[in-house]
């Protein structure tokens, strides 16, 4: 039932988008390591796989490996404060593409505050800034990253600037030295 | 017999004018090459200043004098102000032994001589090479003086390039002596006039000699040392104000001094612009170099032909500035090092074999 | 007395050459770079921030100052990203619209690309050639949505403006010189015997490598993967249209220099194709005045931009702004390769190596 007054479409059990879609990567995942994957689901036509944190590396090697899936391109990863998120409070997402088979598919995986992600930058040599950033930004840190240091902000700053409760406008001190 | 004033005060004299003329004209390069080269991009340079942009040369000059002279703070400073000066002064001696006229222009002022040359030294080319070797001093030293990394590297570069192309230089222009049989500009000029131009009879040489005068002037396509996009401006990055007019100088003399070098040794200097085939028809030289007038009218045609001929020869590094892409320093030194020398001693190798071949023929 | 050592140089974020403010700190053992650390964020302006405190049609103008010199590829992944994400359909004209501005764009893009590269090579006549026929794409645009450089000309469900009068007719007049203009430009430099020295084996990287480094677009193409989201995963009206995708093979700079041109090629066709085939109808869609995206729905709309591949990912949370969006930008990826692609190279290389992987900083720091 849409809502008249805005005419935007909430989400029904039922919602078209949210219909789930044949994707091998999916079956692929299930099938060799079952117990990683927490949960699927399904926006758009785009499978959205959690991943139980630990196994990340694993599932993306896996990903990428795998004859069948050969998700050889990883589009894009971030991070994403979640204050009150029932699985975690800090989300990562990786955006994987096949060139090979044509294959989409975002993993998912959830942490804590101090408690590292494992870094895929062995898998993706590309997720080794992409991993940076979401630390400077959001504050995930990744164990095993070569470098794991601010990129986009300069290195003495404090805090994390995208998480929910830090003020768009910066805090007082934020620019202490560059008066 | 010269008496000691002759001798050493006519010179003088002549030098004060060609250097006061040499820096009016040297301005209004600057402005040909900024209009021409925007001619070449399909734009129209600069018109602001004066009408057409005629004194825009002026403007610049009076910019340079009133900019702050900034000296870095470690830079040596006795060479940092040096290196200009030695290249500025090395660029204008090489031209102490160029002819812009004939003997027949020989004016007689007070009883005193005054011939067409400011100096006819025996050697000329000689000394031209080697006064344009110390002019490498001045850029090494600027770089160096300047306390900094980039116009460290920048003279690095630059002193090595213009070396290396100081050795194709001197050989490409062998073939010209040998065939000329002086080193003398004044007489070389006067070979051509007898016979015919010498670029006629050494194609290659006078290609190796322009495009190894191009890379000792560190112009484009040569000019890395130099280059905005990659080390900022290389040697003379922290020079402002009046000294880094005086690089700006020395470069843009020294162009003139390459092109009226190779008008002088392969194009017939100050002779019209006949080509060399002048023997042909004997009466359109006779008219054009003004032989029917006095040594004044002389003076006035042979300095004409010789600045056209100069011009079209700078003409040609604008054009080559305004076309090609830059060489990498090291691809620059393996053209001049792999490619030009061997080929220029071959060179010398086969002029030299013509030229025992056309006197066995000739006996 | 005498010893050697390495010298440490900044190419510093002021210089004449790195397209913005970029920082190298180089390691170099005379003119051979042994070691190189890009640092970046000098252009950080919190884009990703920013964009959650704003609707969703709010967030329209701060992508074109995202990549500023490509800003309709921004506003287009953008806005497909969100109409992904509420299942918003633009209507055929709309969507044939916004593909002639992207190829135009692409082109006004590759031609800056054209300009910058050859004027850091040295070749500075190609600037101001490319920038004319640059000048004549701006004016088109302008033509279109009144501004030259950043275009906020996409919208929610379709398109703001339809073509004005006479435009279709300029724009062909245009792609009709570009060809010979486009010659002239190969005169110059494809066969130019310092240009290839100076391009010829500068910044090899092999396919595997350069996917793995998340390398796209003409930088990736260049090396033998014909990776081209407007072919694999077809958005808008692409998949009706008929193109190909230039390809080189060794991955080279001059590779890279030859897919880039032949890429102006083929946007020329395609907008032909599509003025041709521009069907009629409305540019707009109906979507309703706040919009909203349910909670729980995630979008990543990818899209091929100029520079490679642009994408948006968007986190929504239920309101009328995004709870999270995500810029992938393909300057920032394709500047992590940076130190690969110079390995072993000289320092006058790296001028070479910057201009063919093409990024823009406002891209790369957002």
């Amino acid at each position: 039932m849409a809502d008249e007054k805005t005419g935007t479409p909430e989400e029904q059990p039922g919602d078209p988008r949210a219909a789930e879609v044949p994707s091998a990567p999916v079956d692929r995942l299930r099938a060799a390591m079952g117990e990683s994957v927490e949960e699927v689901r399904y926006w758009a036509g785009v499978p959205i796989v959690r991943v139980r944190r630990d196994d990340v590396a694993r599932v993306l090697e896996f990903l990428r490996d795998d004859p069948d899936c050969r998700m050889n391109h990883l589009s894009t990863l971030f991070a994403t404060h979640w204050p009150e998120g029932e699985h975690g409070t800090l989300e990562v997402t990786y955006c994987l593409y096949s060139t090979v088979h044509g294959h989409l598919l975002t993993v998912k995986a959830w942490t804590r505050d101090e408690e590292p992600v494992p870094s895929v930058a062995e898998v993706f040599p590309v997720a080794d800034w992409n991993e940076r950033e979401a630390y400077d930004l959001v504050g995930v840190r990744f164990s095993g990253h070569p470098d794991l240091a601010r990129i986009l902000l300069p290195d003495d700053w404090e805090g994390h600037p995208l998480r929910k409760d830090y003020p768009l406008e910066g805090k007082p001190g934020d620019h202490k030295s560059y008066r | 017999m010269q008496t000691f004033l002759e001798a050493f005060l006519v010179p003088a004299i002549q030098a004060l004018v060609v250097v006061m003329l040499l820096l009016g004209v040297v301005a209004y390069i600057t402005l040909l090459e900024r209009k021409v080269i925007a001619f070449m991009q399909v734009r129209i340079g600069p018109n602001r200043v004066g009408p057409r942009g005629l004194l825009q040369p002026i403007a610049d000059v009076v910019k340079l004098l009133l900019k702050e002279d900034i000296i870095p703070a470690k830079a040596d400073r006795f060479v940092f102000w040096l290196a200009p000066v030695l290249a500025t002064m090395t660029a204008i001696a090489a031209l102490a032994v160029i002819p812009w006229a004939g003997t027949g222009a020989t004016l007689h002022v007070f009883g005193y001589e005054i011939r067409p040359v400011i100096t006819d030294v025996n050697v000329g080319i000689i000394y031209i090479l080697s006064i344009s070797s110390i002019g490498v001093f001045g850029i090494v030293l600027g770089g160096w003086a300047s306390h900094s990394k980039y116009p460290l590297l920048g003279g690095l570069r630059s002193a090595a390039q213009m070396i290396s192309y100081e050795v194709p230089l001197g050989l490409a222009i062998i073939g010209a002596l040998m065939i000329a049989g002086t080193a003398s500009t004044v007489k070389i000029v006067e070979w051509q006039a007898e016979h015919t131009w010498l670029f006629w009879l050494q194609p290659v040489g006078v290609l190796l000699f322009y495009v190894a005068g191009v890379a000792e002037n560190n112009r484009a396509p040569f000019d890395l040392p130099e280059a905005e996009t990659e080390l900022v401006a290389g040697f003379h990055t922290e020079y402002s104000g009046m000294k880094f007019a005086f690089f700006f100088l020395a470069e843009y003399i020294a162009m003139i001094v390459i092109s009226a070098l190779v008008v002088t040794v392969y194009f017939g200097g100050w002779l019209p612009i006949t080509l060399g085939l002048g023997h042909l028809v004997p009466a359109v030289p006779a008219l054009l170099s003004g032989a029917w007038g006095g040594p004044g009218v002389q003076l006035a045609l042979g300095l004409f032909w010789f600045a056209l001929k100069t011009f079209l020869v700078l003409y040609v590094y604008l054009w080559l500035r305004a076309t090609f892409p830059r060489y990498r320093y090291d691809q620059l030194m393996e053209v001049g090092w792999k490619f030009m020398i061997p080929v220029s001693l071959a060179w010398i190798l086969f002029t030299g074999v013509a030229l025992l071949a056309f006197d066995a023929l000739v006996a | 007395m005498f010893r050697t050592q390495e010298l440490e140089i900044n190419m510093g974020p002021q210089h004449p050459a790195t397209h913005g403010v970029l920082r190298l700190l180089l390691k170099l053992d005379g003119e051979t770079i042994v070691g190189m650390k890009p640092i970046i964020g000098y252009l950080h302006r919190g884009v990703e921030k920013l964009a959650e405190t704003r609707t969703y049609p709010q967030i329209i103008p701060y992508t074109d100052r995202l990549d500023y010199v490509a800003s309709f590829a921004e506003n287009h992944s953008y806005v497909g990203a969100v109409e992904r994400l509420l299942g918003i359909d633009p209507p055929p004209r709309a969507k044939y619209l916004r593909v002639i501005l992207a190829e135009f764009q692409r082109i006004a893009s590759h031609l800056l690309w054209l300009a910058t590269h050859a004027l850091d090579i040295g070749a500075m006549t190609i600037f101001l050639y490319a920038f004319r026929e640059r000048e004549k794409i701006l004016d088109l645009f302008e033509a279109y949505c009144g501004a030259r450089l950043t275009y906020n000309a996409v919208r929610i469900g379709g398109m703001p403006f339809d073509l004005p009068d006479g435009w279709a007719d300029a724009a062909k007049r245009m792609l009709d010189e570009f060809p010979v203009r486009l010659q002239q430009y190969e005169t110059l430099l494809t066969n130019n015997r310092i240009w290839r020295k100076r391009t010829e084996g500068i910044g090899v990287i092999d396919a595997d490598t350069a996917i793995s480094w998340g390398l796209t677009g003409p930088s990736l193409r260049g090396s033998g993967i014909d990776y081209d989201v407007r072919k694999h995963l077809p958005y808008e009206v692409y998949d009706e249209l008929d193109f190909d995708v230039p390809v080189g093979e060794r991955g080279d700079t001059y590779d890279r220099y030859l897919v880039r041109m032949e890429e102006m090629r083929q946007s020329r066709r395609i907008i032909l194709q599509a003025l041709a085939n521009l069907p009629d109808g409305d540019v707009m869609t109906k979507v309703p005045k706040r919009i909203k995206a349910p909670a729980g729905a995630e979008a990543y709309f990818m899209t091929e931009s100029p520079r490679g591949e642009m994408s948006v990912y968007l986190q929504a949370d239920g309101s009328d702004r995004p709870y999270r969006v995500r810029f992938r930008s393909p300057s920032f990826n394709n500047l992590q390769a940076l130190p690969v692609l110079s390995k072993g190279h000289m320092v006058a290389d790296v001028i070479a190596l910057i201009g063919t992987i093409d990024i823009v900083l406002g891209c790369v720091d957002r």
